[in-house]
């Protein structure tokens, strides 16, 4: 008999709770917060600079060399409604009650959901700021997709043979050779500042100081999701911008890390924990087997001995009992002969009453 | 299948009999008064009725005041006590007494009026199908659902509506007060026994002691001041005299706010208030003359303070004055003290937030359309920067006899005052360049050529009407600094590029030159109401290459 698939999946629960109970006490020990690359760039957009004009999004096309969109980007009627990031579309402008606007793209976490979930590491967190994506490690599973809180990460659906994840990619290429990324060199308001992200949280305060009252007393970006080198200043609480303001301030693979830390311990020690299921199930088998035979054998041994007993008991009753009746059946004859002894007396010697009783009983004691 | 079919014109033919009735009783109901149903969701006249210590089990009452002003016919009697004091415009009551069962009070008297409007025969028969819901129909009134809100506007009883009611015939004058009819609105009240006697010069704003919520037993702002308006407006219009409004739009509807006439020359008002006034960062100067020059030596310089030429602004003396007609120092002293909130006297004068500060309301002033378009760009004010524009007294250097006594003070206050420029010079339009070609950029555009010269006599139009511009501009040069800023005041100030880098300075903060000419450029338009210029219009400024 083998292990059941109960005991088999209550055997792979407890050991995943096990190691991620070690994982979350280390963490729990530990005052490590990962702030993000050191002098990584990050890009502040100050809403209440941005006028609505799509620059920053004809730019993020001319320089992914991204198709043409059905509409031009001076056709400003876009922004009557909502849109969101796709394969085509790395960055767009959404308007907000009250002549606000909010550029939308990838905000390129410290640490970001999509690295973590990526089980072949096709994103990683690069030391410009920028959330690299590396298309020849893809396989396509889009977990990224799933696990990204805005909603960014994109899939070349129709591309059949050589489909791939498209985001926005900070220019990572353009800031190696130095230069500003596409939309933040465009911007003509100057709503994207581009810079060292410790000094943009400067500046942002900054910008709060110097107008009080003016701004929302909170950089978006600087904790949300485990912080983002994306940030966000804003006249308006920044869900009436339509941004989100349930993601608190943990990253993703912090809250993340613990059930998929386990993943690994429950793989490698995969055949370890079979065998050992399996020869523990099997030892199992072996001992019940060996006991049932035990028992079958006392049992047998013990009903034989009862049987004999039983025999035995019954046998002696069997000569008792015959025994008896010999007996019995000898005194009813011997009786009987003694009666025919006496008639026969009796009628031979009718006056001798006196009579030897010893005479007749010579043949009675015969054995 | 005739069966379905069959089914579906019974349903229709039941639906719109049902509508057709519902319809019919709709319209029969619409005579008269017109049902509640058919009020404007938003109405200055509806009246959160939500009782004191009432379990709140049911949604509280929006009453409609006008619906029901009109059903009795405009007297005010039919719900409010009418007595040899006047009218007090509680509900069936005089005044609040704690053990009133306001429940069963509002229930007897709304229920049995609604009763009595629909009893048999009607009491009013032609108004009969407007009465309102009767016992058990709870959720007629109290309902969440009934889209119904007030949209009260307070009424600001400014400077000409105090002159209307001041220089009215219909409000007596008596000898017995200097001819004036000021004792008929304004007392002074005892807070314990509420007596109240008017004592002439010592008239205040009502809000001082009628506080909007009620200070003990002194009723709140807008009690008093429907017990006393109102009251009267009724009383006069019984007389058939010119009155106000007794009704709740009269005083708080958009509209009929917009309607009231606006006096065109309007006296000062008297309240022994000085002309000018010498505002001092000392405390009260004593009898010994080594502490006086002391104290004098260590202070800030005075401000020479206009206070005639406040009066006319459009402001009433509680803009300021907010808690009392007193000297700012009584509460406000340098330090601050408990009558004065703790916030010392430099706080009370400086801070930019506050309506009631100097700072705060030339704050709230440059907001205006004409102003906002520089100011809009401007660092919030700065304390430090332009002390003197107002600290223009120089008391270190004058004779202390100048600074001791009331008159001495408000005269060397009224000589500082009369030494200041009433206008200035305004600047040579040969030294204004008209048009400035801005290639500094150019690249995906044609370079811009602004007309500067059209941009300043524009700035120069908005500001020559404003005196809060004439007192702190200085001259037109601080014009050229709405948009030639941080460097000196200069008729040949430097160029844009000259401090402005290609990209934004995050050590300074500073924006990088196409940040600047944009955020300059655009912010004055959007903040200045320019529609001409929208911002994503880029052809407008320059021409596509």
């Amino acid at each position: 008999m083998a292990i059941s698939r109960r005991k088999f999946l209550g055997c792979l629960t407890a050991a995943a709770l096990g190691s991620s109970a070690v994982g979350s006490s280390v963490q729990a020990a530990s005052n490590k917060v990962f702030k993000g690359h050191p002098d990584s760039f990050g890009v502040l957009h100050d809403t209440t600079r941005c006028i609505g004009c799509r620059q920053c999004e004809a730019a993020c096309n001319q320089v992914n060399q991204l198709e043409a969109p059905e509409k031009p980007f001076d056709d400003l009627t876009v922004l009557n409604e909502r849109r969101r990031t796709d394969e085509a579309v790395y960055t767009v402008v959404n308007a907000a009650p009250g002549k606000r606007f909010v550029k939308t793209q990838c905000n390129h976490c410290l640490e970001p959901a999509c690295a973590s979930a990526c089980f072949v590491k096709a994103f990683y967190k690069d030391k410009t700021g920028a959330v690299v994506y590396d298309e020849d490690l893809c396989v396509g599973c889009r977990y990224c997709m799933v696990a990204c809180a805005f909603d960014i990460p994109a899939y070349t659906y129709d591309d059949p043979l050589t489909p791939k994840v498209t985001k926005c990619t900070l220019c990572r290429p353009r800031i190696l050779e130095g230069k500003l990324p596409g939309c933040v060199e465009i911007c003509p308001k100057e709503a994207l500042t581009f810079g060292n992200r410790e000094d943009l949280i400067k500046e942002a305060r900054r910008r709060m100081a110097r107008k009080p009252g003016k701004y929302v007393d909170h950089i978006y970006g600087e904790k949300e999701m485990g912080g983002t080198s994306w940030l966000y200043i804003s006249d308006v609480p920044f869900d009436e911008l339509g941004m989100r303001t349930d993601l608190g301030e943990k990253s993703a693979p912090e809250l993340t890390a613990g059930a998929l830390g386990a993943v690994p311990i429950v793989v490698g020690l995969w055949p370890v924990f079979l065998t050992g299921a399996y020869a523990i199930a099997k030892r199992k088998d072996k001992v019940a087997r060996e006991e049932q035979q035990d028992a079958v054998q006392s049992a047998v041994a013990q009903t034989t001995e009862e049987l004999n007993d039983q025999m035995t008991k019954l046998s002696d009753r069997l000569t008792k009992e015959k025994e008896k009746a010999v007996a019995a059946a000898e005194q009813k004859g011997r009786n009987e002969m003694k009666a025919e002894l006496e008639a026969a007396a009796q009628a031979a010697e009718p006056e001798d009453t006196d009579h030897d009783p010893k005479a007749p009983e010579g043949p009675g004691k015969e054995e | 299948m005739p069966k379905p079919r069959m089914f579906l014109l019974l349903t229709t033919a039941f639906t719109l009999c049902v509508a057709s009735v519902f319809f019919a009783s709709a319209a029969v109901q619409g005579t008269g008064l017109g049902t509640p149903d058919a009020l404007p969701p938003l109405s200055p006249d509806v009246i959160t009725i939500d009782l004191p210590g009432t379990a709140k089990e049911m949604d509280p009452v929006r009453f409609s005041h006008g619906l029901h002003a009109r059903a009795v016919e405009g007297r005010c009697d039919a719900c409010h006590v009418k007595d040899h004091q006047g009218i007090s415009f509680r509900f069936k009551r005089k005044k609040n007494d704690p053990g009133t069962d306001y429940k069963a009070l509002y229930h007897t008297e709304c229920l049995a009026c609604h009763a009595e409007m629909k009893g048999s025969p009607p009491a009013r028969p032609e108004t009969r199908a407007g009465t309102g819901p009767m016992e058990a129909q709870c959720r007629s009134c109290h309902n969440a659902d009934i889209p119904r809100s007030s949209a009260l506007l307070p009424l600001d009883f400014d400077r000409s509506l105090h002159f209307k009611h001041e220089s009215t015939p219909d409000i007596p004058t008596s000898p017995e007060h200097n001819n004036t009819n000021c004792y008929v609105c304004h007392h002074q009240g005892d807070e314990t026994t509420l007596e109240t006697a008017y004592q002439a010069g010592k008239e205040s704003a009502c809000v001082y002691c009628h506080t909007p919520q009620g200070k003990g037993k002194v009723r709140n702002a807008r009690m008093a001041a429907h017990d006393s308006c109102v009251a009267c407006h009724v009383e006069l219009k019984e007389s058939r005299k010119a009155a106000g409004p007794v009704d709740c739009k009269g005083c708080h509807d958009a509209k009929a706010q917009a309607q009231i006439e606006k006096m065109d020359e309007i006296p000062r008002l008297e309240r022994n208030q000085p002309d000018t006034v010498l505002m001092t960062g000392w405390a009260p100067l004593g009898s010994d003359a080594d502490q006086n020059k002391k104290a004098v030596q260590a202070a800030m310089n005075p401000v020479a303070f206009d206070h005639k030429f406040h009066e006319t602004r459009d402001i009433s003396c509680k803009t300021c004055h907010h808690a009392a007609l007193q000297d700012c120092k009584s509460c406000h002293t340098v330090d601050g003290k408990k009558e004065g909130n703790f916030v010392p006297l430099a706080d009370a004068m400086h801070n930019a937030q506050a309506d009631m500060s100097c700072v705060g309301c030339h704050t709230q002033r440059v907001m205006d359309k004409e102003c906002i378009g520089c100011h809009a760009q401007m660092p919030a004010p700065q304390q430090d920067q332009n002390c003197a524009v107002c600290h223009s007294v120089n008391a270190k250097a004058r004779p202390m006899a100048d600074l001791m006594d009331k008159a001495a003070t408000e005269k060397l206050a009224q000589d500082t005052i009369s030494m200041r420029r009433t206008s200035y010079a305004a600047l040579d339009p040969v030294k204004i360049p008209e048009t400035v070609v801005i290639d500094a950029l150019e690249k995906e555009y044609k370079p811009s050529v602004f007309p500067h010269g059209k941009v300043v006599k524009a700035l120069m139009k908005g500001t020559e009407n404003s005196d809060l511009a004439q007192a702190f501009h200085g001259s037109d040069l601080t014009l050229c600094m709405g948009c030639h800023h941080n460097s000196p005041a200069s008729e040949t100030p430097p160029q844009c590029a000259s401090c402005h880098g290609k990209t934004p300075d995050l050590n300074t903060g500073k924006p990088g030159l196409k940040g600047a000419y944009h955020g300059q450029c655009i912010t004055c338009h959007e903040k200045m109401e320019i529609e001409s210029l929208p911002a994503t219009d880029c052809i407008k400024c320059h021409e596509k290459k």
